[in-house]
């Protein structure tokens, strides 16, 4: 009885939570119109595509679709290079004030990122970065949560590896290159993976930054075209599948690589 | 190959937090040097100075005749094998030994041929293409040994190298080391806290305690003439019994233990040297070894034992002596659980006195 | 180890520290001095038409009916959205823990589901689920016999709505962390409480809850510093209407600093809303201290 009662909460809530995934795949496919009737229909009548063909044509997501990727790409890129840099420094390296330097950045992520916005922005501006790749990479190339999360799993690795390099005759960058980086690879691959996933969803950013249409992302371009076309229900659901299927790619790949970064990410000093 | 030296070597941490107390050291070329004591006794942070992982806080160190305080760790030209082998995961067992050379720009047939013959010395060509997790215990100590002598360093560093291993590998690894180092005859700093290790293996002993030398000698030395009370407590095994009693003179001079339980003549070779201390407190240090069940001479003592363990080739009596705990080492001569009460016996030359305040030895 | 070289230090930590000073600490200095000028559209041209005009915007945003609407309507999300989002999450994480459950990765996957997609893209497919005609959520409300409702319409509901959606978003998030915190409570302790007779209830109230503790403080706090920055949901669904019944704070901060261009308000707007989280997180670890 028991059993059963929890079994079946566990389905509506999963049902719950699939629902709106289910209707926005299947009202992609539906043919104009056919996804505002009541009562609504949970698949389409017959496949169309043309919505993904309009959006990838006309209306110019393809180009967006590479925006995106080349931002995200090169924020996770120069973000991972950077905090592991940072990262491993802050858990090997023997330096004067490190632990107050460390703890002082760790303090600071609670000042909410909407402070720095405006002033960033018009330090982007004045470098000339504003409707640029840059404007969206070069701030995001190094996080504290980052380098927080790479200390963490750094401070696990054996001082004495790292002296068995120095032995062995490895320079500083050297060990960095040939020794930790290949031990952090779980750690980077999930890093990458918040990066790359949370660069591509951010919205708030590219849309303060990206004024020109033809430098917008995903999310910007498809918030931009609802208000041009709310009434094309079909679209927006086929332009949102494009959206979302990206990253949900990345993350079904590389699911527990994520699980386990969300962990480590609540695991307390 | 090379001789390393110490030069009133001393470490601080910290500016106040003094592990290391002005340690003066030669070890010859070829010579296999063990460092020992126990924990926190600063023997790993002397190893260490000497491989240039700890700063050197005062004095100088010199390998093969060259200053070295202000050489990085990959200048000095030495190998070092760590306590938990320090293997890089990422690579096999061919990439952990070729590391180094590859670093030195090594010719790929020079590499090639130095792992190969590094693996054929220590028996393990089979796993060259292994990674180390895949290894055994024993496996990984032997990579990580190859791994320093594909180097052909002017000295050896090992610092606890078996710590890690079960008990019977390790004598195995033991005997391993020490045949390799007869094969390879290169200079050999060897850290552990296991006195058997160093007895085993050293062709001289540095016994540390606090950070400070004890003494330095061959391993028959270290046994037979021990400088103080805790180089004879540390080495042996069972350890040596002490007890606490005075010097009197009676006939010549004795010993007489504070509840007078034992009491014997001291032979007359060493008058000199103890009548400074007529009257004063003093150790007497008996090995357990030294005792014997049958009389041929010597002084007699009654005991009452309250434990037997029988290992086949001895047996350990335990017994007290004025409260303090005793273990004699006796053959297998007799059934020794049939009764309590022994006599022991031991003769005066092998007993060790010290100066009970100060520790040091004074016969 | 040794210290580590100068050379070797500033190559590691330079570039990072050089582009968080850059792009974090000094524009959070910037904006805290920008806080006290009249810095606007003029200024952006020629900033010799910046003045410095004190605690002004402050007192202006005191005044100012819009910005306590906002602070009115991201409390409510706060206050009703952050415990609901929390008690769905660690529900989901109970459920997910039973042993009753087959297939949990399966679950936990479909649940996760939402928390990795882009927020803005199933802003849009619930706008259309709240459509009051043709929406999935009024068909299904329609077949328990509730009437139509303007969800996004009506200023009764449209905060609901967003918080619907909010959490739908969101639960997934810290059910795993709940999840990890369950994982780490001892077996034993359950099996010494059966056996000294306790009931689920008993052991949910007096080993689940207390263990649990630390790692609530953790999801309570992250929860509330996340939901007090609501802005993409209100800014795709409703514009932060109707009647501004969904302007968050950080949305009219966005519409004053990057459509008006008031940047000195704008950024006096982001320092209020900065001490209401640092206040928030400070009351939450007083009353998990008073607790334990």
């Amino acid at each position: 009885m028991k059993k059963y009662l929890v079994i079946s909460i566990a389905i509506i809530l999963g049902v719950m939570t699939f629902l709106p995934f289910l209707w926005m795949i299947s009202a992609s496919f539906m043919s104009t119109g056919a996804a505002n009737t009541y009562p609504p229909k949970l698949f389409p009548d017959k496949f169309d595509f043309s919505h993904y063909q309009n959006l990838l044509t006309r209306l110019n997501l393809a180009r967006y679709l590479l925006n995106s990727l080349v931002i995200s790409l090169g924020v996770t890129f120069f973000s991972l290079l950077l905090n592991s840099m940072a990262g491993y420094a802050f858990a090997k390296y023997r330096f004067a004030r490190k632990k107050r330097l460390f703890k002082f950045l760790l303090s600071s992520m609670i000042i909410p990122g909407q402070v720095t916005m405006l002033p960033v922005f018009l330090i982007l501006k004045n470098m000339g970065f504003i409707n640029t790749y840059f404007a969206i990479i070069v701030p995001g190339m190094a996080s504290i949560f980052g380098i927080f999360l790479i200390r963490q799993y750094a401070l696990s690795i054996p001082d004495s590896l790292i002296e068995a390099a120095k032995m062995d005759g490895a320079t500083e960058l050297q060990i960095y290159f040939r020794v930790i980086l290949p031990l952090c690879k779980p750690i980077l691959v999930t890093l990458g993976l918040f990066t790359f996933m949370g660069t591509w969803n951010d919205f708030l950013w590219p849309l303060i930054v990206m004024t020109d249409s033809s430098m917008y992302t995903m999310p910007v371009a498809l918030a931009n075209l609802m208000s041009e076309h709310v009434q094309d229900t079909e679209l927006m659901m086929a332009g949102s599948v494009i959206t979302i299927v990206p990253v949900l790619i990345v993350f079904l790949a590389l699911q527990k690589y994520y699980i386990k970064g969300i962990m480590m990410g609540s695991v307390k000093e | 190959m090379a001789a390393v030296k110490l030069i009133n070597v001393s470490k601080v941490y910290d500016g106040k937090n003094k592990v290391v107390h002005e340690v003066d050291l030669e070890i010859n070329d070829k010579e296999f040097v063990v460092l020992v004591g126990p924990s926190g006794c600063g023997k790993s942070t002397t190893l260490r100075m000497i491989a240039g992982l700890e700063e050197i806080s005062e004095g100088e160190i010199f390998i093969d005749g060259k200053l070295v305080n202000n050489v990085q760790s990959k200048d000095r030209d030495i190998a070092m094998v760590f306590q938990n082998y320090a293997l890089y995961p990422h690579m096999t067992v061919f990439d952990n030994m070729a590391f180094g050379l590859k670093l030195r720009k090594f010719s790929k047939n020079e590499i090639t041929e130095r792992v190969n013959h590094a693996a054929k010395i220590l028996d393990m060509e089979h796993l060259l293409d292994r990674k180390p997790k895949q290894l055994s215990g024993g496996q990984r100590q032997r990579v990580a040994v190859g791994r320093a002598i594909v180097r052909k360093p002017k000295v050896f560093l090992f610092d606890e190298p078996l710590s890690n291993l079960d008990a019977k590998l390790r004598v195995q690894m033991r005997a391993e080391i020490t045949r390799l180092h007869q094969r390879l005859e290169a200079t050999t700093i060897y850290v552990t806290h296991d006195q058997t290790e160093a007895m085993t293996m050293g062709d001289r002993i540095v016994v540390l305690k606090d950070g400070i030398v004890q003494q330095v000698d061959s391993p028959m030395n270290l046994y037979n003439r021990p400088a103080n009370k805790f180089v004879a407590g540390f080495i042996g095994s069972p350890a040596i019994n002490f007890i606490d009693g005075k010097i009197v003179k009676e006939n010549g001079l004795a010993f007489i233990s504070r509840e007078k339980l034992i009491s014997f003549q001291l032979s007359p070779d060493n008058s000199e040297k103890l009548i400074p201390y007529i009257g004063r407190d003093v150790t007497l240090g008996i090995r357990p070894e030294e005792f014997r069940i049958e009389s041929k001479g010597g002084y007699k003592i009654n005991v009452e034992v309250d434990l037997v363990e029988q290992l086949g080739s001895d047996v350990y009596l335990h017994f007290n002596l004025e409260g303090i705990p005793f273990i004699g080492r006796v053959k297998p001569t007799m059934d020794f659980r049939s009764r309590k009460e022994f006599e022991l016996y031991f003769g005066s030359e092998m007993i060790h006195l010290f100066d009970s305040a100060e520790g040091k030895k004074i016969n | 180890m040794n210290k580590t070289k100068l050379s070797a230090v500033i190559l590691f930590l330079g570039p990072s520290l050089i582009v968080i000073f850059t792009f974090f600490f000094l524009p959070v200095i910037v904006a805290f001095l920008m806080s006290f000028t009249d810095f606007d559209i003029y200024a952006l041209g020629n900033l010799s038409n910046m003045r410095f005009v004190g605690l002004k915007n402050y007192f202006t945003l005191l005044n100012d009916p819009l910005f306590w609407t906002s602070i009115k309507n991201t409390f409510y999300f706060v206050i009703a959205g952050g415990p609901l989002s929390v008690a769905t999450s660690l529900g989901a994480a109970l459920l997910l823990n039973s042993k009753l459950i087959k297939y949990k990765s399966i679950f936990r996957l479909v649940y996760f589901l939402p928390v990795v997609t882009t927020l803005v893209a199933v802003s849009i497919v619930w706008r259309y689920i709240y459509h009051p005609r043709f929406g999935l959520l009024n068909y299904i409300l329609s077949l328990f016999g509730i009437g139509q409702i303007d969800w996004l319409g009506d200023p009764t509901f449209s905060m609901p709505a967003i918080i619907l959606l909010a959490v739908w978003k969101n639960f997934g998030y810290n059910m795993i962390i709940f999840i990890a915190g369950l994982q780490n409570i001892p077996e034993e302790l359950y099996e010494a409480a059966s056996i000294e007779g306790a009931t689920a209830w008993q052991k949910f109230k007096s080993i689940t809850v207390p263990m649990l503790a630390p790692t609530s403080l953790f999801i309570g706090v992250i929860t509330m510093i996340g939901y007090f920055q609501l802005f993409a949901e209100p800014y795709v669904m409703t514009q932060g209407g109707p009647l501004n019944s969904t302007l968050s704070i950080v949305l009219y901060m966005y519409q004053e600093g990057f459509r008006w261009w008031n940047i000195g308000y704008s950024t006096a707007i982001a320092f209020l809303l900065f001490v209401i989280i640092l206040i928030g997180t400070v009351i939450q670890f007083k009353l998990q201290k008073e607790t334990e």
